[in-house]
Parts: C-alpha cells; structure tokens; sequence
C-alpha cells in the first residue's frame, strides 16, 4: 500500500520532469568565464582562481600553466543548478588556490576549453601582486590563509570532510581554562552532523560552551580549497593534575550528499532526493603540556582556585544583640575555575557561636570564559556582649597570566553586641503578658522583720506531735472498727444481752422500789427486781414465771437449798405483801436489802 | 602565775572575744546591721551580715528574701533567685517574694520553653506549692484525725439520723482527702528524687559526661532554674524544663 503510494509518486514526477525536459535541453549556451577573489594581493598571499563553465556536462578542461604563480591548491569543484523562467541552467565551477612567484601586474586569460567540438574562451583579469608586508615572502612554501594559519593541520587535507579540534593553548597551568574548538571542514554538503560523546579527557574537568544550535557557516580556503566551515562544539578544559595529558578525539558522525560527478540526467533519476552517505569523523587528539604550579609563595589560604578573582564581605549588620544572628556574606566573583573556588575552614572567635555556611554557586561563560560567582553564607550568634570581630576570611588565587598568587582578605568586621535588652524581645519568645510587665521594673524593699527563725534545713513537720496525731487517728479509726465487730457479733444477742444488763435492771427495779411512796408497788418492784434479774440471766420469760417454776428451776441449776428457801420466802413476804401492805416503811427497807443480797448470792451462781 | 595568764590565758581569752565579734552576735542585731548597710547601698556588707545569721544554721523567709535583695542589688542575679527560691519555700504565699522573684527571673538569659502544662496539671501545680511542706503535712495529718472521728460516728454513733450526717460529711472528707495527699504525696517524692538548683555563673557549659573534656552539650546562664537529678564525684547531672540533660560542676549550681 505504502510501496505502491510512492511508486507512483515517482510516476508523477517523472512524467512531470519529463515534460520539461525539451526546455532544458533548448537555448543552452556554454560559455567559460574565470574570476578571481581579489584583483591585487600581497606577494605572501594567496589567490583564488575560479574557472566557472555554464550549461557543460563536464568540468572545464583547461591548460592552467602561469609563469606568475604556482598552484598550491585545488582544483576544488562544486556543481549548481539554477531555474530561471523554467529554462534550467547549470555551472560547474573549479577553485584553485594560486601563491604568486613574484611581484608586478598580471593578466590571466584568456583560457581555452573544448567542449562538444566546439572551442569556448574565457574572459581575462588581471591581478597586481605587492610585495609581502613583512618579513620574507616565502613563495616556494605555501601559507594558508585565514585565522588557522597556526592551528594544526589536519591529517589529509584532500578529505572532502574532516573534523579539527583546535586548542587556543597547548601550555597550561592546572585549573586553567584551555578553550578547544571543533570545526567541521567539508567540501561536500553535509546534511546533517551529530555528537554523541564527549572526548575522553582524563585528567580534566570539561565544561561545554554553548554554541548555537544550527551553526554558522563561513568558508575558508585551506591549501587553495575552499571549504565550508562550522564551529560543532566549543569545549572548556581545566586541567585537574600536572603533566603530559591528552584529550582524545572528538567523534562525530556526519550525513553527507554524495557528489558524484554524473549528468544532471543521471541525478534526477538515479536519486531525486539526494543520495545520503553517514560518515564517521574523528578530530585529532591534543596533547596538553600541564606545568605544575608554583609551589614557591604558594599562599596557606590557597585551595587551587585558578584564574581572577575578587572578594567582597558584607555584614547585615553591625550592631546586635546577644543571641540575635549575624549574617556574614562573602561573595568571590571572577573569571577561571570557578566551580573549585572554596573558601577555608573558619574558626569563630571565643563568644561567637557559627553555624556551617551556606554556599551558592553561580557559574556561566562570558567571552567563551568560564565565570561566576561563589557566595558563602556565614550566620554567627553571639553569646557575649561587647566589641566581637568576625573571624578574618582569607581567600587565594593563581593568576595564570602573571604566574602569581593573589591573596584577598575581607576586610576585618568589627560587630558591637549588647546585652539582650528586654524591650526588644518582648516579640520574641519566652515572655509571658506578666513577665513583659516586669521587665526592668525594680525588686521591693526589704523585709523589716526577721520573722521565725529555724534550723536551716530541718523537716520539722516530721517530728513527735506529727507522728501522734498520726497514732491518735489509727487509734480511733481502729477504736469504732473494733466496736462495730464487737457490736456485730454480740449486740444483737438477746440471751447475751439480757445476761449482761440483768443486774443493771435488777438494780433499777431496786432503785424505783426505794423512791416509791406506795408499799403495795414497793413490794411488787422488789419482786420485779429478782423475778426479772432471774429471767434475765437465763433468760427465760418474765410474765410465765410464777413461784414455784422459779423455784423449780433453780432447783435444778443447782443453787444452794438454803439461798432457794430463802428466795421462796422472800417471793412469798413480797406477794402477800402487795395485797395486804403491812410493817409500813421498816419493813420494805428490810426486804429491800434481803433483794439485794439476794441478787448478789444469784450473780454467783446464774 | 602572771606569766601563765599572759601567755596562755590572754591568748585564749582575746580569741574567745573575736569570735564573739565574728559568730556571737545577735541573728536580730545583724539583721538589723544589714538594712543599714543595703540602705546605704553597701550591698556586699549587707550580704555578709546576712550570710553570719545563716552561717549559726538559721533561716526564715524574711531572711533568705532580704539576703535576695542585696544580692539582686549586688548584680548576683544567680544568687538573688537562689534565696528568693529558699525564701519561697518557706513562704510560698508571700507577695513579696513572688514579686522580686518574679522581677529576678525576667532577668536571666536562658528562656527555656517547657511544654506547656495542661489546665489540670496547672491546678495541681498551683495547690501543690500554695503551702509549704511542713504545712501540708499538717493539712493532712489534721485531715486523718478528723476523718478517723468522723468514721468512729458513722460506725458507732448512737443515733441513726447522727450516723446518715456523718456519712454525708465523710464523703466531703473523701474528695478532701484525695485532693490533699497526692499533692503531699508528689512534693516528698519529689524532694527525694531530686534537689533543684540555679546557675551561680555568668555562663556554664553543660557537658556530656561529668569530664572536663567531654563535649558541650549546651550553655547555660546565670539564673537559670534546673533540677539536680544525680550527683557524680563534683558534678551534677542536671535536666532542664525541656528535658536536655547534661553534667555541670557543682561549683557552678546553688542547690535550693
């Protein structure tokens, strides 16, 4: 599908040059004109001769044989078309580079060419040669021209296309900039160039040049041929060590137009779009001479900075506080290595606290120079009022060009600290509202008294009274705990209960009998009193006791028989008493004292 | 007899005089001397009668705070926070000595930012120095006899009406209680674990080990409060309210 699109693309352009080709072949004429660059010259100059022939399949071929000058280059050819009101022309042009033999007025031409049967002559021109400008004209050794004139040549100088590496300097001084410049020479057209690497160079650090993307063309004429040139890279080298070193080749590959002398016929059919040939070049290798530097007043401060440079420091300030930063700026600006530009190790004086410096680095090319800017950013805190001087920065150079070391010095800076004054770090940290209020205000007056004086440092909270109160609150707290156990296990017992307050009722009883008026309840509270001190004690109820259970049941908790008559008695006297009171106050007396001895004699037993 | 008294008994006599002059003075007269000489502007003297009456091993509050005064006057920023901290102890509710103490600690370089403490914490903290210790013990040992009264009541009062008030009160005497001795409880264990202590010099460099030649961890200036965490031949470890620990001579640190 694609294959076939192209194929009759190629139909259609045929059939279409095919159609103009009777315009072509119609109205050529050839004619032979020669030119050259300049019609007076110096005798150490060199001219260009060109022997141009229009509408020809063939380059001119002339018998070129001067008395005047040698031909010291050349024949360089080159081939145009041209379409004018679509009638095609062509030329095909040869360049030769002639070196006059000596001095006076010549006329070259007219030159003869046969073509095609037919003789064609050429116009003429005539050239004036001067003596050299100085010194001797050498005019057997051919000179190039142009600003190459002391580059290195290349390896052959007929290739139609070929790469040079040219070194502004062979000699050089570590860390010396050694600009190199690839330029590209072709006699043919070339399509296209690319760089895929960059020459090994050991031993440097290589920095590129910019140059711009589609280079600029210029022509030159190396050995009378004229050549096309461009500048494909510009390189910067610093050499990093002393010593024969080399920086090898640079390689490019090219696309070229092959040219071909061929009819135009032949170009139109065989390869309408140009034929494209990739070449390999290689530039040549240099060889760099790296001197060592002088050891010889060699600076302390000196850290293989090579070039020119000058140093400015600058404070931000020149009065602070304590604990307020200082930045100290120190700037090196210059032309050279300014990548490897370092500034020394700084010690800061005694009260001066430095954190590590900042740096910044700036680098460009000026002029093809390599040059910038380093800037250390140094921040000091000072810890102590008073006149502090930052520490001294010293910086040294190489200066190539006059083989001399430089040392340059910021000038001494001289900071005057003050003590933290609180006014101005009240918007700082650390103060609260109340504090700021306090700031600089005076301390209040002494005391008048001396007030209680102890011994110093004595815990007098942890002496006796401490200690007891301590034992006085366990005693209590143990105290109610105790009773409540007491009170748990025992208080609720009745028969305990009643046993434990049956004298102390039985004592009442007794009480209430002697304070009442009445005999008749005189005698019933006597009775209550043993009656009740028996039931309590074996705990037994006092309503269902008559006499004669009483007695029965004493009987049997073996009380003596006599204490049991006596109480039978007493119970009897007591009864018979409260229905028929007689003996008036005596009596009850006497009973009441029978009652409790007889509640005495009971304890003892019950 | 004559030459024994000449030589011996003279001798010691005269002695026994000039340190009656040095040591045998009144705490009440010196303290009285001193306020001629701080009125007079006589600051080092002032401190020297007040440094006799702590030397016989008394103190009091007015003494330490006075003592503050004429080393703040004096230009011993260290010193004069050191006594008014002594001073606070043993007056922590003392307008005063709050004030000049405040005054003095405005003045010292180091602002150290602790974390701030939360609301609770600060409460804490407030109650917990609001007495002094000595009266804090009594607070609680007060607090302990009236409790164990009012838990006799409730367990073995007679009445039930008195039993269900006291049960009442001794709830109040609960939330009291637990107030009360954890703030008693943190201020001894605290005067156990570690002493505090201010910075006496102008400037200290605390170290990573206690070694001259071991590296600086951090300065510190005079004033400065610190705890006193461990002690090591003549060197404290010390810690700061943000926690950074280092060892400084003892030399440098007056311990409150």
């Amino acid at each position: 599908m694609f294959g076939l699109r192209k194929f009759v693309a190629a139909g259609f352009g045929l059939l279409l040059i095919l159609g103009f080709l009777p315009g072509i072949s119609v109205g050529q004429t050839t004619s032979l004109s020669i030119s050259v660059d300049k019609t007076s010259l110096r005798a150490d100059q060199t001219l260009q001769l060109e022997l141009e022939v229009r509408n020809s399949d063939k380059f001119p071929d002339v018998d070129l044989s001067l008395d005047a000058f040698s031909i010291v280059g050349g024949p360089a050819q080159s081939t145009s078309y041209q379409w004018i009101n679509g009638k095609a022309s062509s030329s095909k042009t040869l360049t030769y580079a002639l070196q006059p033999n000596k001095t006076g007025r010549f006329t070259i031409g007219p030159l003869v060419m046969q073509y095609r049967g037919k003789k064609y002559t050429s116009n003429r021109v005539t050239v004036t040669v001067t003596p050299a400008a100085s010194g001797q004209p050498n005019p057997s050794q051919p000179t190039p021209s142009g600003p190459q004139a002391n580059a290195q040549q290349p390896s052959n100088a007929s290739d139609v296309i070929y790469v040079r590496a040219i070194p502004e300097k062979t000699e050089a001084y570590p860390g010396e900039q050694i600009n190199v410049t690839y330029k590209l020479y072709a006699r043919v057209s070339v399509r296209n160039y690319s760089i895929e690497k960059q020459a090994d160079a050991v031993g440097f650090w290589k920095e590129e040049i910019e140059t711009p993307q589609n280079p600029r063309l210029s022509q030159e004429v190396i050995h009378g041929i004229r050549y096309n040139t461009a500048v494909i890279r510009r390189m910067a080298y610093f050499p990093t060590k002393s010593g024969d070193l080399t920086i090898a080749a640079l390689p490019v590959t090219v696309e070229v137009q092959a040219s071909r002398q061929r009819s135009m016929f032949d170009d139109f059919f065989s390869d309408p779009f140009g034929r494209v040939v990739t070449r390999q070049l290689a530039g040549n290798p240099i060889h760099i001479s790296v001197k060592p530097l002088p050891t010889e007043g060699q600076p302390e401060s000196f850290a293989g900075a090579v070039g020119q440079f000058s140093l400015s420091a600058k404070v931000d300030t020149t009065e602070t506080r304590i604990d307020e930063a200082v930045g100290l700026s120190v700037v090196i600006q210059g032309t050279g290595n300014v990548p490897m530009v370092t500034l020394p190790e700084v010690t800061p004086p005694d009260g001066l606290d430095m954190f590590d410096p900042e740096i910044e680095k700036h680098t460009g090319f000026q002029g093809n120079r390599l040059t910038g800017s380093v800037q250390y950013q140094y921040v000091f805190i000072p810890r102590k009022a008073g006149d502090l001087r930052l520490p001294d920065i010293q910086f040294s150079y190489f200066d190539p060009g006059t083989e001399q070391y430089h040392t340059l010095e910021g000038s001494a800076q001289v900071i005057r600290v003050h003590p933290a004054a609180r006014q101005n770090r009240v918007a700082g940290t650390g103060f609260s509202r109340e504090e700021v209020k306090l700031i600089n205000q005076d301390i209040r007056y002494l005391k008048p008294a001396l007030g209680t004086l102890h011994e110093a440092g004595d815990r007098y909270y942890a002496g006796w009274p401490f200690y007891l109160t301590l034992l006085i609150s366990l005693a209590i707290f143990g105290g109610s705990l105790g009773y409540r156990y007491w009170y748990e296990r025992w208080g609720k017992d009745t028969t305990y209960m009643r046993r434990r307050h049956a004298m102390k009722r039985a004592n009442e009883h007794l009480g209430q009998a002697s304070r009442s008026r009445e005999t008749a309840a005189q005698y019933s509270l006597l009775s209550r009193a043993l009656l009740g001190f028996i039931g309590d004690k074996c705990n037994l109820a006092e309503n269902a006791l008559n006499t004669d259970q009483i007695v029965a049941y004493l009987r049997q908790q073996s009380i003596p028989e006599e204490t049991v008559r006596e109480i039978e008695d007493f119970l009897a006297t007591c009864h018979a008493g409260q229905f028929a009171p007689t003996g008036g106050n005596g009596q009850t007396d006497r009973l009441e004292t029978r009652a409790k001895s007889l509640v005495r004699e009971l304890n003892k037993y019950l | 007899m004559d030459r024994k008294f000449t030589y011996i008994i003279l001798p010691l006599f005269s002695l026994i005089c000039l340190q009656g002059i040095l040591w045998g003075q009144e705490p009440g007269q010196l303290f009285g001397q001193a306020r001629q000489f701080y009125d007079n502007g006589d600051y080092q003297k002032a401190i020297g009668s007040y440094r006799q009456i702590l030397q016989q091993g008394q103190e009091s509050a007015a003494l330490h705070y006075n003592l503050g005064n004429a080393y703040f006057k004096a230009g011993a920023l260290g010193e004069a926070i050191l006594h008014y901290e002594k001073a606070r102890r043993l007056a922590p509710r003392d307008r005063d000595i709050q004030y000049n103490l405040q005054v003095a600690r405005v003045r010292v370089q180091d602002r150290i930012t602790a974390p701030e403490p939360s609301v609770v914490m600060r409460i804490f903290n407030g109650l917990k120095y609001f007495l002094t210790l000595n009266e804090l013990a009594w607070t609680t040992a007060g607090l302990i006899l009236l409790g164990s009264v009012l838990f006799a009541f409730w367990r073995t009062g007679p009445d039930s009406r008195i039993r269900q008030i006291t049960s009442r009160v001794l709830i109040v005497w609960l939330v009291l209680f637990l107030l009360v001795s954890p703030l008693l409880l943190s201020r001894t264990l605290e005067a156990q674990q570690h002493a505090e202590g201010i910075v006496l010099v102008p400037e200290v460099k605390a170290r990573s080990a206690p070694q001259e030649m071991s590296t600086e961890v951090f300065l510190l200036h005079e004033g400065t409060k610190l705890e006193v965490e461990d002690t090591q031949y003549e060197w404290y470890k010390i810690k700061l309210p943000d926690t950074k620990e280092g060892w400084v001579h003892s030399d440098t640190i007056g311990i409150i």
